[in-house]
């Protein structure tokens, strides 16, 4: 089946072209995974705090604020 | 940490970044080297119309923006192209979220066109504009989101209110590129710089420039993202309207 807009022809697209143009569109941000898997955050958690953090830096600014980073990530 | 890029299988991606690189070259070419109709050429050169016109529906506005920038509005062959696609890949109806997105990206896409002195008003499939009304108030991040998914809304001819709207969170929308470049969402934080870059203050957001230089270098193998970088770049030297 064509189609004729003007004067230009085109086959009719497909369902699946259609699909792809409409997700395309409505594209998500790329996520890391983490913020679905709470368990892999609670695993890192517990490895950052078994790791005892040097000195007196609180615990959520070691290791270039790691914690923090997880915890944002967690809730959003 | 590993991020799992987003990205949309099939047969349209690849277009949508063929037609990407093909419109920053244009945005590069000062003297109008490439010439005009390159929408035309684009898609006649696709191995199926259907595919090339689902990628000038993808990227909208962004298809007339760098020629507009250029000063060098689209032709007659182009303008059949885009109206093509449009007919093609219809604006759903509905007041959904989903819906109103395509809304914003229509009129956008409309304004250029009517800039250039076209007509749309007989356009099939193309969706009515609306107010901004749709921007969330409130929460930045929702609002982060949805800007950065209209990026091609983000060009000098855009709808006033909306700019204005957008003016007035502009912290916000730093918040939601800061956030996005943490998260190398290259594409969404693009798009946000050029939302800062369309209507910049002046010299005291350093962090647009910054960004952009960034994304210049991690964004290499994604047109996409380049061209937002590009038209970013464009809007920042171009003098106010």
């Amino acid at each position: 089946m064509s189609a004729q807009t003007m004067a230009y022809a085109y086959e009719a697209p497909t369902t699946q072209e259609k699909d792809q143009v409409h997700a395309l569109i409505g594209q998500q941000e790329p996520h890391s995974g983490l913020e679905h898997s709470p368990r892999a955050g609670i695993l890192i958690l517990l490895l950052v705090l078994s790791a005892d953090p040097i000195g007196e830096e609180p615990v959520e600014d070691a290791f270039d604020g790691m914690i923090q980073k997880l915890a944002h990530a967690a809730a959003v | 940490m590993p991020i799992t890029a987003s990205s949309v299988p099939g047969t349209v991606e690849p277009a949508v970044q063929a037609l990407a690189s093909e419109l920053l070259r244009a945005l590069d070419d000062q003297e109008g080297h490439a010439g005009g109709d390159h929408l035309d050429r684009f898609v006649d050169a696709w191995d199926d119309r259907s595919r090339g016109l689902a990628a000038v529906r993808v990227l909208g506005a962004d298809v007339l923006t760098p020629s507009a920038l250029r000063g060098a509005p689209a032709g007659g062959a182009d303008e059949a192209v885009v109206r093509a696609a449009v007919r093609a890949y219809p604006a759903p109806a509905g007041h959904s979220r989903g819906a109103t997105l395509w809304n914003v990206r229509d009129a956008a896409l409309a304004r250029v066109l009517v800039a250039a002195g076209t007509d749309v008003t007989a356009w099939e499939g193309l969706a009515s504009p609306r107010s901004p009304g749709w921007l969330p108030d409130g929460q930045w991040l929702p609002l982060a989101a949805d800007l950065s998914r209209l990026a091609c809304a983000a060009h000098p001819w855009a709808d006033a209110a909306l700019r204005e709207r957008v003016a007035a969170r502009r912290r916000d929308v730093a918040r939601g590129l800061a956030r996005a470049l943490l998260r190398r969402d290259l594409l969404g934080a693009a798009g946000l710089a050029r939302w800062l870059a369309l209507d910049r203050a002046g010299d005291d957001e350093p962090m647009v420039e910054a960004a952009l230089g960034q994304l210049e270098i991690v964004g290499t193998g994604d047109p996409r993202v380049l061209l937002q970088c590009g038209i970013a770049h464009r809007l920042m030297t171009r003098a106010p309207a």
